[in-house]
């Protein structure tokens, strides 16, 4: 790994966000995938994606499987979104991930849920849908 | 957990006793510094080089990358609010149990500020992401200081303390 002071470089990987949107059981869902490193010089553009997914009654599944790192101007950028959707919000991040780290330090299990595959979080998005009283 | 707010005429002193079982720093220790403008890509920079020092140590380098991360946000973000732009340095010292890097800024100190985005978040994560935390904040500054613990390695010949 770089251990040379030459490779101390300060260009991070761009963030990329992309949005695409599927039918699922509850719902249409919005998928927002993030790609890149998020921290206070890009996490607008995150919230921007999150924002332009509102209105998708199944949820959006926000997949951070590709970011190497995200910082708190990202979680609170994830958890306003939480907030203001009116839908629900499930997060993907592998085991043992920064992003899982982070999750886990902030202790915000209960508002952004964790998922490690897509499955997982459209099932998670599925049951919440069905969760109406009988 | 700690997190001892010092009295401002501590600043520029660097005080590693009460870190438990760190004494004294060996001359084989590492002593790493590094000056950087307070501006958004100075936090990258600094996370990439105190998470290059973190995995070369055996420490945590997420933990490193978070706490660093927003120590370095948290100055880039606030010290230098209604000001000019000034200095955020870096003070990465470690010896064989721990890794203490101390982020300190020549800004306006920690002032009260009901606008903070998301400092409260920053903060916390500090504090879970390293093991002791100390924020040492006057008019000509603030600095965190905090300790990451240095697992120890198989490979390495344990000695005795004392």
């Amino acid at each position: 790994m770089g251990e040379h002071e030459g490779e101390m470089r300060a260009t991070s990987q761009p963030l990329q966000v992309s949005a695409e949107r599927r039918d699922a059981a509850g719902g249409q869902v919005a998928i927002v995938r993030a790609e890149g490193e998020v921290d206070l010089a890009n996490a607008e553009e995150l919230s921007g994606a999150l924002r332009a997914a509102t209105g998708h009654e199944g949820g959006v599944v926000l997949d951070l499987r590709e970011v190497p790192f995200m910082d708190s101007t990202g979680l609170k950028v994830i958890l306003i979104a939480s907030r203001d959707l009116q839908a629900p919000l499930v997060v993907i991040a592998g085991a043992g991930s920064a992003v899982g780290r982070l999750l886990d330090l902030a202790g915000v299990a209960d508002r952004v849920p964790r998922f490690e595959s897509e499955d997982e979080a459209f099932d998670a998005l599925g049951s919440h849908g069905a969760e109406s009283p009988a | 957990m700690n997190i001892v707010a010092a009295p401002s005429s501590a600043a520029g002193t660097w005080e590693i006793a009460d870190t438990p079982s760190v004494t004294a720093y060996s001359p084989q220790s590492e002593h790493f510094e590094l000056e950087l403008p307070s501006e958004p890509d100075s936090v990258t920079r600094a996370r990439e080089a105190m998470g290059t020092l973190a995995r070369r140590l055996g420490a945590s380098v997420d933990d490193v990358k978070i706490a660093v991360t927003e120590a370095v946000g948290n100055s880039v973000l606030h010290a230098f609010r209604d000001r000019e732009p000034g200095t955020i340095t870096l003070d990465a010292r470690s010896d064989r149990d721990w890794l203490v890097i101390r982020v300190s800024d020549d800004g306006s100190g920690m002032v009260p500020n009901i606008d903070s985005p998301g400092l409260g978040i920053g903060i916390s994560l500090i504090t879970r992401a390293a093991f002791d935390v100390r924020f040492d904040s006057s008019k000509s500054g603030t600095s965190v200081r905090m300790a990451f613990a240095i697992p120890a390695r198989s490979d390495r010949e344990e000695v005795p303390d004392g």
